[in-house]
């Protein structure tokens, strides 16, 4: 059998083409997390997997960048300063500030629908795209989404679209009823936080992105894997948290202490909790043995022994607060402050 | 001592000939691992030599048909194998569901039209391989299944499949080649929309969603037409103190297009990199130090033409059209920021060189005050 294909699909902030495949990141995060159990002893995971990162942060980062020069110059040709802040604001866009880096990728997201739908026709193309390779030189095509973040929300409704809809008015091979993923794997997930309920577009509750058997319209992955960090404060606004769905839905937990961003895509995956039901899916479901799973969980305690234990408990509560003050259902400001305090957390742990 | 012996003996020449049970386990075939043989008959690729003549005709019923034939045939199953069931009722269903397009298609020569219609009523996704198995409920297959079979069943299971799962994805052939070409047209009318149309801020965006000026837009089909709200760019406002241009004097100024409409057209619909066309008018305003603030309306086309006429109460008397209006052009700096230099038109290139030549190298001048 051809290998799996496995779509990653960033968060918010810069990314390059090879994001994924970076070191510690999460394509490398799960390499040498897989290097524990012995089936990948003769079977290392590049052989089973074919990693596609899929990428679509060049198209804020692009949207920033030329409102950055359009209203640079204007700015200085506002005598009255009609514009107020607003001119000066988006002259200033620099990617070294946390909010044009990073918290802009989420209110463009959510609050402007036209670079939502670039960001969707571009992911989907890429998807698409690859898909159909397989299609032609193998036919068939095993394809499965890892998402983090953001990209969870981007992910969630570019599948949806993909699935659902009779792309150039015909009927479309990627229909649930012709073709599914695999696994879709939801790594702080927010597509329910940023769900936009259009004609097109579903809530994350009611959309095709859930389990289900093969030809169910309804349904347009065998399985899916929904992981939380109990104090990363993203996933918590409007959680994702569906009930009565099917057995090969789960929620993965977890609590864990590696770094102060407890957020990064690569500090969830370094949890045992988190990496082996991940690479069970993505290979085989006895890639693990469930000696070999309790073996690394035991040996992995919530805060790691290197940290100073009450600085990393008070940093944990200190984030816990943050979702709070988020509340559960944030408008962008308050959204966008959430984000911000997380980013000011993580600084001044670090300092 | 003989008497004991002997079992032993017997016991480990038995183990060496046959094997333990783990390294029997281990000599099992290994479905991840597996590759189609290519001269198995039961193969993807003898299965399309086979049945050259149906295929090329689209006849895809009397394929399955065949191929359910065959495995009914098949001397390597006793028929009574959960396997076997699985896989004979998953091709039953398929090539039952295919006499319904054998019957469509005999009533037409648009094959993509007969796939597309057959497509959009009936799922052909019951062999694909999802979550270590195949089919579903009571014909499920799974991995363990097969991999505990006998080498030669094993093997022709996974033949049989892979066969049959390839053979639907070329039925697809027509549709996935309209989709995917329709998916790539929908990325390249956004990116080309977003990028090369007439710019907007992110409160314009965000407006062009919003109540009485929503414009209509979906994945595959961006906006024709577009508010403009409040948009600021880069003005020349140039005035005529005589009746030949060289008594023109020009001012640099904000020109403000407070709120304003554009119609869009594509240059060529089936290539939307072509590039966009459209043409829109504003109510405007500038904003200079020289002659105090100006309203009036402009006019666009394309990316190159954005020029309009403007009334200055000069005297501020409130008569705002006493005086002629001097002409105002806008140059639209964002889209400059659009990447490479090279890659903007050129008489856009010409037309901010000309106007920054004009501001620089004329002095402003106010208007003679009565």
């Amino acid at each position: 059998m051809a290998k799996h294909i496995v779509f990653y699909v960033h968060g918010m902030g810069q990314h390059d083409t090879a994001w994924a495949e970076d070191a510690g990141g999460p394509v490398e995060t799960l390499r040498r997390a897989s290097t524990a159990y012995a089936h990948f002893g003769d079977r290392p995971l590049d052989t089973l997997v074919e990693v596609v990162p899929v990428r679509y942060d060049e198209i804020f980062r692009a949207a920033v960048e030329r409102w950055r020069r359009g209203a640079e110059p204007v700015a200085a040709l506002d005598p009255d300063d009609a514009f107020g802040r607003a001119l000066g604001v988006l002259a200033g866009a620099s990617e070294q500030s946390f909010f044009w880096s990073h918290a802009a990728d989420v209110v463009m997201y959510r609050c402007l629908g036209w670079y939502r739908e670039l960001v969707r026709a571009h992911v989907i193309q890429q998807i698409a795209e690859r898909v159909e390779r397989a299609w032609a030189e193998e036919g068939t095509a095993r394809c499965s989404v890892v998402a983090h973040s953001l990209g969870t929300a981007v992910a969630h409704d570019s599948l949806h679209l993909l699935g659902t809809r009779r792309w150039g008015n015909a009927a479309s091979p990627f229909h649930p009823s012709h073709w599914r993923f695999q696994h879709v794997v939801m790594v702080a997930n927010t597509s329910r936080l940023l769900q936009t309920p259009t004609a097109e577009a579903a809530p994350a509750y009611g959309s095709i992105v859930r389990p289900g058997p093969v030809e169910d319209a309804g349904s347009y992955c065998a399985t899916y894997l929904n992981v939380r960090h109990s104090f990363d404060p993203v996933p918590q606004p409007r959680r994702f948290d569906p009930v009565g769905w099917r057995k090969e839905y789960s929620t993965v937990v977890v609590d864990h202490f590696r770094d102060p961003n407890v957020h990064g895509f690569s500090h969830y995956l370094r949890n045992p909790r988190v990496h082996v039901p991940i690479l069970r899916r993505l290979t085989r479901s006895a890639a693990v043995t469930p000696a070999e799973e309790v073996r690394e969980i035991e040996a992995f305690p919530q805060i790691d022994a290197a940290e100073p234990l009450e600085r990393a408990r008070a940093h944990l509560l200190d984030l816990q607060a943050v979702a709070l003050e988020a509340g559960d259902d944030p408008a962008p400001p308050r959204l966008t402050r959430m984000l911000a305090a997380l980013f000011t957390l993580v600084e001044r742990y670090r300092q | 001592m003989t008497r004991t012996a002997t079992p032993r003996v017997l016991a480990l020449l038995l183990a060496l000939t046959v094997g333990t049970p783990a390294a029997v386990a281990a000599q099992r075939v290994d479905v991840l691992a597996w590759r189609s043989d290519t001269a198995d008959a039961a193969s993807y690729r003898q299965a399309t030599h086979r049945y050259r003549p149906q295929i090329a005709t689209y006849d895809y019923g009397a394929v399955f048909r065949a191929l359910l034939a065959e495995l009914e045939r098949s001397p390597r199953w006793t028929r009574r194998e959960r396997v076997y069931a699985g896989l004979h009722g998953a091709l039953s269903e398929i090539a039952a569901r295919f006499d319904a397009f054998d019957a469509t298609l005999r009533q037409t020569d648009d094959v993509p039209g007969a796939v597309e219609r057959f497509l959009a009523t009936t799922p052909t996704g019951l062999f694909q391989q999802v979550d270590e198995g195949w089919f579903r409920a009571e014909q499920r297959v799974t991995f363990d299944e097969v991999e505990a079979l006998p080498d030669s069943q094993a093997l022709d299971f996974l033949e049989r499949q892979h066969a049959v799962e390839r053979l639907l994805t070329d039925f697809r052939a027509p549709a996935r080649a309209h989709t995917l070409r329709a998916i790539q047209l929908a990325a390249e009318r956004w990116r080309t929309f977003v990028e090369g149309g007439r710019s907007a801020y992110p409160w314009e965006v965000w407006l062009n969603d919003r109540g009485p000026l929503r414009v209509r837009y979906d994945v595959e089909t961006p906006p024709r037409r577009q508010w403009i709200v409040a948009h600021p760019e880069l003005g020349v406002e140039v005035a005529t103190t005589g009746r030949w241009l060289s008594d023109a004097t020009a001012a640099e100024a904000m020109l403000v297009h407070l709120l304003g409409h554009v119609w869009y057209r594509w240059k060529q619909p089936a290539a939307p990199s072509a590039g966009l066309g459209w043409h829109g008018v504003s109510l405007a305003a500038t904003l200079q130090n020289s002659t105090g603030p100006g309203l009036g309306v402009t006019a666009m086309y394309g990316p190159v033409v954005t020029a309009g006429a403007i009334w200055h109460d000069v005297d501020g008397d409130g008569r705002w059209l006493e005086r002629p209006p001097q002409v105002v052009l806008g140059i639209d700096l964002y889209r400059l920021a659009r990447g490479a230099r090279e890659e903007m038109p050129r008489a856009l290139v010409k037309r901010a060189a000309v106007a920054e030549a004009l501001a620089g190298a004329a002095t402003p001048t106010p208007p003679e005050r009565e």
